[in-house]
């Protein structure tokens, strides 16, 4: 039987995080993920690096450790985050007696929240509301999740940390009122086995009650709906929040060359409702002009939405309940060696898993110190690699493939590029992805679906959303024969032109519109996606 | 000032057929054109009815035809028009030495890129797909470098269409095409136009072919609408030798656009590109004038008559900047969706249901004269045609071209 000292339970950023810590402490580790890395709460959100000061009025200690975090992951995950800063502004129907508690509350949770004028803040962001009454520069900063999860994935993989995607938990198997296992179901083959450990943590994020059900357990986790928008430009250069109570639709989270707007707040019954309505929409939409007046001028790529894990113990919901974390170490429920870990944000994913493993290692006598905070996820890319890079990706494509690639597998492909001419071609020309990096990425062997291959490579997250990168990596993906348990090629057009629609559906006006009946044109009639058959 | 009997407005399918058509009727016509449609994305093939209603196909397009509701373009302008328009376009193509093949009582099933069976209706000679059925051999062939065609899906899809029976074999090329780009269908059709390409592929091919053989290729038989690289190829393998469609650029598409543009040449067609019409000027329910805007100036043109073909969403002919306000830039016709948001679009993107936002677009007469809200006609001179009429899905239908050439037919008569 396959075993591991942890089993982590869910593959967002707090089991990659924890999965990391634990492997750099030397602890055998196994991460499980029912489906593919980082395709729940850790991708769906604004990718906000928060300062804290959104939290400064309600939350204070949620506000420290926010700005504390922000700190360290600006150091260990470099070119994940962008640098961008934020911008408060007050609008006019916004309370003014929240200002004086917002600026008293970032003084004492150590925030800088630098006033500037309304001109200040116009030449700093043009596009900026004119109806502005104040303004304040804080240290928010744009984070890619996926990018900061394949690192953490990668800086595990260093030292020893397993996963296994599309392995979903089905039973935590205990004797005596002790964890000894778990089994688990292949989603593709739908074959089960169990995978025998000491300790389970149940780091599920909106699915960790569904978790601890199994176990006969209950905890307390609502799944809380935000929906977001993806606007295809850039709006700002900073990211800007309404200075206000937090609410729906107030913060602007500019990101390479898009931006995303959210978000809504919604309990749903299950996490697995990413879906978005035209009306959620337009909310979202009435507020954003608020802060930009011509926001309606901007192409909308898509629409998205993820479940936060809200906890409470008695039952807050929404805005109202914590965005703090907690941890349950369920030997107190009588099943010793299972732990959840819940609620909290992203921004704090580093900090969460630290007290975790911290908990777990000294369970286990492992005296090693967390060293997460200090050791980069990744080694730097060498000026050398980049700048044979550049001759064949465009200059900001170098980055691009640099930063999310690692140095490692960024030389590797390099040197393909170098040596093959042909893999020089771009599979997806909106994110200059070239077939040299998406086949290197496919015989790694663990991307089974197109989706995968997106979420590890931004193919198809351009403006074209697809419309031409699809076919092309449904045939590099299907020609390569690393995995067995592939789905059959129309199979995989068709789920991954679906997941696209998904998020195109509920913003189909002007571009998105144009462009939803071009893949109609490509997909629908020039290929017969659908398939037929002649008598 | 320019003048002429009838200004068609859209360099599509439909815009080049109305000009045809309005052309071979004597009529001095005037082409305005800003693109090119969705020539480089359809494959040239004209669809004309495959799923009426439900995820069937039926039996014949023309028996389709008669399963569709009454609002549809077909059922206003009427079986026997859509036969006189077929002929037509059959006709033309001969003319210019491109027959194509097929009639409305059959369809006529192309092999997709994907290894799918398409069901079409006019096709192409190098794109009759029903050869498959009746070769044991097929031989699917890429090309090193070309990223738009994947003989592995194909052969993968293809086995699943037509049962594990036959013998499948898939060859790749190399070209010595050096570019320094990526390169796309049309780079190998330019090359396999050259001497040396044409010969430098079949020197590959030669040995994967056998007796009773299909060679299955990318649209890459050449540019021009003729077919000389394919019967030379033909003959050199003795062997049959078929395109598929693909992702656009489609050499087919450009093909047929080329054909059709020739054609209008002949015919005095005067051809203005570039030329985005930005305005029209009606007076008492009659067009007399439109403006169009180039880089230069702006420039007036009259015509007794107006032929509409500026596309649906995808060509610009309607727009929707903010949903659910939907505009035709010049006439400013009304175009409205009765629907509820969220019943503008399905939750599947290709389902066995046809899509709202699809059918949206501009209600006519019979003539193909624009309606008003009530219902009433409103301007006496204009037509419109192709993909901003409402009342049809061409993608669910599988109907597109067939709609352009039929409404485009119907129009060019009404003049």
């Amino acid at each position: 039987m396959e075993k591991a000292t942890v089993v982590v339970i869910g593959g967002g950023a707090t089991g990659v995080g924890i999965l990391r810590d634990l492997a750099m402490r030397g602890v055998d580790v196994l991460l499980l993920e029912k489906l593919d890395m980082v395709n729940g709460t850790s991708s769906r959100y604004h990718g906000l690096l928060h300062s804290g000061a959104r939290y400064a009025v309600k939350d204070q200690e949620a506000a420290r450790e926010c700005i504390e975090e922000n700190l360290i992951l600006r150091k260990i995950g470099k070119s994940c985050v962008e640098a961008t800063e934020g911008l408060f502004i007050r609008l006019p129907e916004d309370d003014a007696d929240f200002e004086g508690k917002w600026v008293e509350g970032c003084r004492q949770s150590g925030i800088s929240a630098i006033p500037i004028t309304a001109e200040e803040a116009w030449q700093l962001e043009p596009n900026l509301s004119h109806q502005i009454i104040s303004a304040y520069r804080v240290p928010d900063a744009a984070i890619d999740g996926f990018r900061m999860a394949w690192q953490n994935i990668d800086s595990a993989a260093r030292y020893g940390g397993r996963v296994k995607t599309y392995t979903e938990v089905i039973r935590i198997i205990s004797e005596n009122g002790k964890v000894t296992g778990v089994e688990v179901r292949n989603y593709f083959t739908k074959q089960t086995y169990c995978i025998g450990c000491d300790f389970v943590i149940n780091a599920a994020g909106p699915w960790s009650g569904q978790i601890a059900a199994l176990a006969g357990l209950d905890v307390n986790v609502q799944p809380d709906k935000g929906t977001l928008i993806a606007f295809n430009q850039r709006i700002s250069s900073r990211i800007v929040n309404r200075l206000h109570v937090p609410s729906d639709g107030d913060i602007f989270v500019p990101h390479g060359s898009i931006t995303i707007l959210g978000t809504t707040s919604m309990s749903v019954k299950d996490p697995e409702d990413t879906s978005s309505s035209f009306n959620e929409i337009e909310s979202l939409l009435k507020i954003g002009e608020k802060t930009f007046e011509n926001l309606r001028k901007y192409r909308v790529l898509r629409a998205f939405a993820g479940s936060r894990p809200l906890y409470s113990a008695s039952g807050g919901q929404g805005r109202g309940a914590s965005r703090g974390f907690v941890i349950l170490d369920h030997a107190e429920d009588g099943l010793h060696g299972f732990m959840t870990i819940t609620g909290g944000k992203f921004t704090t994913y580093r900090l969460m898993a630290e007290k975790m493993s911290d908990i777990v290692c000294q369970k286990l006598h492992v005296t090693t110190p967390c060293r997460t905070a200090e050791e980069p996820l990744i080694q730097e890319v060498s000026e050398e690699v980049k700048k044979k890079a550049r001759k064949y990706f465009p200059a900001y494509g170098t980055e691009l493939a640099a930063t999310r690639l690692g140095a490692e597998r960024f030389q590797r492909i390099v040197e393909r590029l170098e040596k093959n001419p042909e893999e020089r071609q771009l599979i997806c020309e909106c994110e200059n992805v070239t077939l040299a990096e998406i086949e290197t990425v496919v015989k790694e062997g663990t991307s089974y679906t197109v989706s995968d291959i997106r979420r590890k490579t931004r193919m198809g997250m351009g403006t074209c959303q697809g419309n031409f990168c699809s076919l092309r990596s449904v045939g590099v993906l299907s020609r390569c024969d690393v995995i067995a348990d592939k789905q059959q090629s129309l199979t995989q057009l068709q789920e991954f032109l679906q997941a696209r629609w998904k998020g195109i559906r509920p913003v189909l006006w002007g571009n998105a519109l144009r462009e939803t009946e071009m893949a109609r044109g490509i997909y629908g009639v020039g290929l017969n996606v659908n398939g037929g058959n002649p008598e | 000032m320019i003048n002429s009997d009838v200004i068609v407005i859209g360099g599509g399918f439909a815009g080049l057929m109305a000009a045809a058509v309005s052309a071979k009727r004597g009529k001095k016509v005037t082409l305005l054109t800003y693109g090119s449609g969705s020539f480089p994305l359809n494959s040239g093939l004209i669809d004309i009815m495959a799923r009426p209603t439900d995820d069937a196909v039926c039996a014949t397009p023309v028996e389709g035809i008669n399963e569709l509701p009454a609002e549809h373009p077909y059922k206003k302008i009427g079986t026997k028009i859509l036969e006189d328009a077929v002929s037509f376009f059959m006709e033309l193509c001969e003319e210019e030495k491109y027959p194509y093949s097929g009639s409305i009582d059959k369809h006529q099933w192309a092999v997709t890129a994907l290894g799918t069976m398409k069901p079409s209706c006019l096709v192409p000679k190098t794109m009759l797909g029903d050869l498959c059925l009746k070769k044991q051999e097929i031989v699917l062939v890429g090309f090193n470098g070309l990223k738009d065609h994947y003989v592995n899906i194909m052969e993968e899809n293809l086995e699943h269409c037509l049962g594990n029976k036959k013998n499948y074999t898939t060859v790749m090329i190399d070209t010595d095409i050096e570019d320094g780009r990526d390169i796309t269908a049309l780079d190998i059709a330019r090359w396999l136009s050259t001497p040396h390409g044409y010969e430098t592929c079949l020197r590959q091919l030669r040995s994967a072919v056998k007796a009773n053989s299909v060679v299955i290729l990318p649209q890459v038989l050449g540019l021009k609408h003729d077919y000389s690289i394919w019967e030379a190829m033909k003959k050199d393998l003795e062997c049959d030798v078929m395109e598929t469609t693909g992702l656009p650029p489609s050499a087919n598409g450009l093909r047929l656009r080329n054909l059709l543009l020739n054609y209008l040449k002949k015919h005095n067609v005067t051809m203005v590109e570039n030329a985005k019409v930005i305005h029209s000027t009606v007076q008492n329910n009659i067009c007399r004038s439109i403006t169009t805007k180039t880089a230069a100036r702006e420039r007036t043109y009259q015509s007794d008559h107006f032929i509409l073909a500026t596309g649906g969403f995808y060509g610009g002919g309607l727009q929707m900047e903010n949903f659910p306000e939907i505009k035709e830039p010049i006439f400013n016709i009304p175009v409205q969706f009765e629907g509820k948001a969220e019943e503008w679009a399905n939750e599947k993107l290709f389902s066995n249901q046809k899509q709202p936002f699809a059918e949206v677009g501009i209600h006519t007469d019979q003539q193909m004269r624009p309606l008003d809200v009530e219902g009433n006609c409103f301007l006496n001179n204009v037509f419109v045609v192709g993909r901003n009429l409402s009342g049809y899905d061409f993608c669910f239908e599988q109907s597109g071209n067939g709609v352009a050439l039929v409404s485009a037919y119907q129009a060019a008569m009404s003049l």
